[in-house]
């Protein structure tokens, strides 16, 4: 089986975000980046799969300036066997519609059995690309995966995952399928540091946004990015001595003051 | 413009979500059709709450996938209800299954989609959107310029309002779609507390829990005003919660009028989750806990004495 895992260099979660000076992008000097915590699911269970299925091989792929190779070299030293960056220079991609698109064609001429995503990315949070790719390819896909069974015999895969109201489903699709991972549908490993080493010498295939051969006309244009401000009240109750009164001051607060208890 | 709208259905009743993306369809729609394409069964409450709320239109199915809520089977729906009404917009609401069909449309239609917005304008033919970025830490501003344009709206960004309509109502069938994927099952849990995305309050258990034996206080409080239930990183990591309680930037992103977040210090990672709440109350016991700058009311205390003080004194209308 061939398997390919899209995922994404993105700011660390933990990190501070200020707005570049034309209010566009991000400052993006001072950012560190890491894999997309839930393409780190994605990939993990490809590895898994590939260890339970001899022969099946492993493929990371993103795209984005030179930058995001990074992410591939984290990919490949998890475990994944090659990977592919799809040169992004001038964001002509980054429209997430287009990058599934070019993704997509780029999935196409590997002739992939399953492709894997994160449920989304956590820097522009579309929850796109995994579902277009699937549409453009016009193969099955299943969204928020918990659990996922494969039977390599009947090309069929099973998995299981809890939609809105915690209620459970359980999907099954014919390969070549797209699933895109939830987080608790396993550990992520880390990467060991032999692990490390060997990625460094693993290839890394080049392809350029432009050649191919995807129409890159976006309808959708940034007009400007703010950072939210919210005025906050701070009134702090000490509640170490008289737990009830303050319990009570709290209460009366919520009801007269911010009135949003009844 | 003609404005698409998916009524997503629990428990055989519409959910308010729906009516928000109506009402909002109805005002921008300015006299076009306002079509619901159901995705979940059909009966005659689910027809006259759609129409009490602007719906002029109603198709579904009797198909066993769309019962189970596959999305697929939601997917072709929408695809065939747009044969017959053609609709400029297609307005769902930020559910899981909401952005996954946006995913879905955008390629199968070539359409812009903006998911999760909190405000959505019409300028001309084409659709203003403001949508968080970084869960929240961001706010963008986009302009969608497609011959259609999809737009998903955060429940609780806009008040569903009455506007009585009557509805014509037609079944379509999906007997030539070969769908790819297959629903096997279904286990529906009645759920007995608000869904954390779409509540009006929520109160969340951190770190500060010690354990998940300690759950039943904040449950309890939350049972007692009608909250959801939330938990922080920390408290899934930790295997204390499910996954589906999470806050923050890697689990659900709330904004209820109510967030009250006890034994939570107030990691940036979980602010990005519920830092547009209306209101923000903190209960810890270090007074030093960096969500301390960033609520509205706190009380420094234990948690384990405090909570159950609220619970019993919420029922105090005089305290």
């Amino acid at each position: 089986m061939k398997i390919i895992c899209c995922i994404k260099h993105v700011p660390d979660t933990n990190a501070q975000i200020q707005l570049a000076a034309d209010k566009k992008d991000i400052n993006r000097d001072a950012i560190s980046y890491v894999m997309s915590p839930y393409d780190e699911f994605a990939v993990e269970e490809a590895l898994r799969i590939r260890e339970k299925n001899p022969g099946t091989t492993v493929t990371v792929i993103t795209l984005g300036p030179e930058r995001v190779d990074q992410v591939l070299r984290t990919g490949l030293a998890m475990g994944a066997d090659d990977a592919i960056h799809i040169l992004d220079l001038n964001n002509a991609a980054s429209d997430p519609l287009l990058t599934a698109k070019c993704l997509a064609q780029v999935i196409k001429e590997g002739g992939y059995d399953m492709v894997f995503c994160g449920r989304q990315a956590v820097d522009n949070d579309a929850f796109q690309v995994g579902s277009a790719i699937a549409v453009t390819l016009d193969i099955g896909s299943i969204t928020l995966a918990g659990k996922v069974t494969v039977d390599g015999a009947a090309k069929k895969v099973t998995v299981e995952r809890v939609i809105e109201g915690g209620s459970k489903q359980t999907i099954s699709g014919k390969i070549p399928v797209l699933i895109t991972a939830q987080k608790g549908l396993n550990e992520p490993r880390f990467a060991s540091l032999p692990g490390i080493m060997k990625a460094k010498s693993k290839p890394i295939a080049k392809k350029n946004v432009s050649e191919l051969g995807v129409d890159l006309t976006s309808h959708t244009t940034l007009e400007s990015l703010e950072i939210p401000t919210y005025e906050r009240k701070k009134h702090i109750i000490r509640g170490e001595q008289d737990a009830r009164a303050a319990a009570k001051e709290l209460l009366n607060l919520l009801r007269t003051e911010a009135k949003v208890l009844e | 413009m003609n404005v698409l709208v998916v009524a997503e259905v629990s428990n055989g009743k519409v959910k308010r979500a729906a009516f928000e993306a109506l009402t909002l369809a109805g005002s921008l729609s300015s006299g076009g059709m306002v079509t619901v394409v159901l995705a979940g069964p059909f009966n005659p409450e689910v027809e006259n709450s759609l129409a009490k709320y602007g719906a002029k239109n109603i198709f579904y199915a009797e198909h066993e996938q769309i019962q189970k809520q596959n999305p697929e089977a939601v997917f072709e729906l929408a695809k065939a209800t747009l044969k017959e009404v053609k609709s400029e917009l297609i307005l769902l609401s930020a559910s899981f299954l909401g952005k996954e069909l946006g995913g879905r449309l955008s390629a199968a239609l070539n359409a812009p989609l903006a998911n999760d917005c909190i405000q959505v304008k019409s300028s001309g033919s084409e659709i203003l959107v403001r949508r968080p970025l970084y869960a929240g830490k961001v706010i963008a501003n986009f302009k969608l310029s497609g011959a259609v344009n999809i737009v998903s709206v955060r429940p609780n960004a806009y008040a569903a309002k009455e506007d009585s309509q009557t509805a014509s109502v037609k079944k379509l069938t999906l007997d030539n779609v070969m769908l790819k994927t297959q629903v096997e099952s279904l286990e529906s849990t009645q759920q007995k507390r608000p869904e954390l995305t779409e509540a009006d309050m929520v109160v969340s258990g951190g770190r500060g829990m010690k354990g998940p034996e300690n759950y039943h206080i904040i449950e309890a409080f939350a049972d007692k005003i009608g909250a959801a239930v939330g938990a922080s990183r920390a408290a899934v990591d930790a295997g204390w919660r499910p996954h589906s309680d999470q806050v923050g930037q890697t689990g659900k992103v709330v904004s209820p009028k109510l967030y009250i977040a006890c034994g939570i210090s107030g990691a940036i990672q979980h602010f990005a989750g519920m830092g547009s709440s209306k209101c923000i109350v903190a209960v810890n016991k270090d007074p030093e806990a960096p969500i301390f700058k960033k609520c509205d009311y706190g009380i420094v205390g234990d948690l384990f004495e405090i909570v159950p003080l609220l619970t019993e004194e919420v029922s105090n209308p005089r305290s």
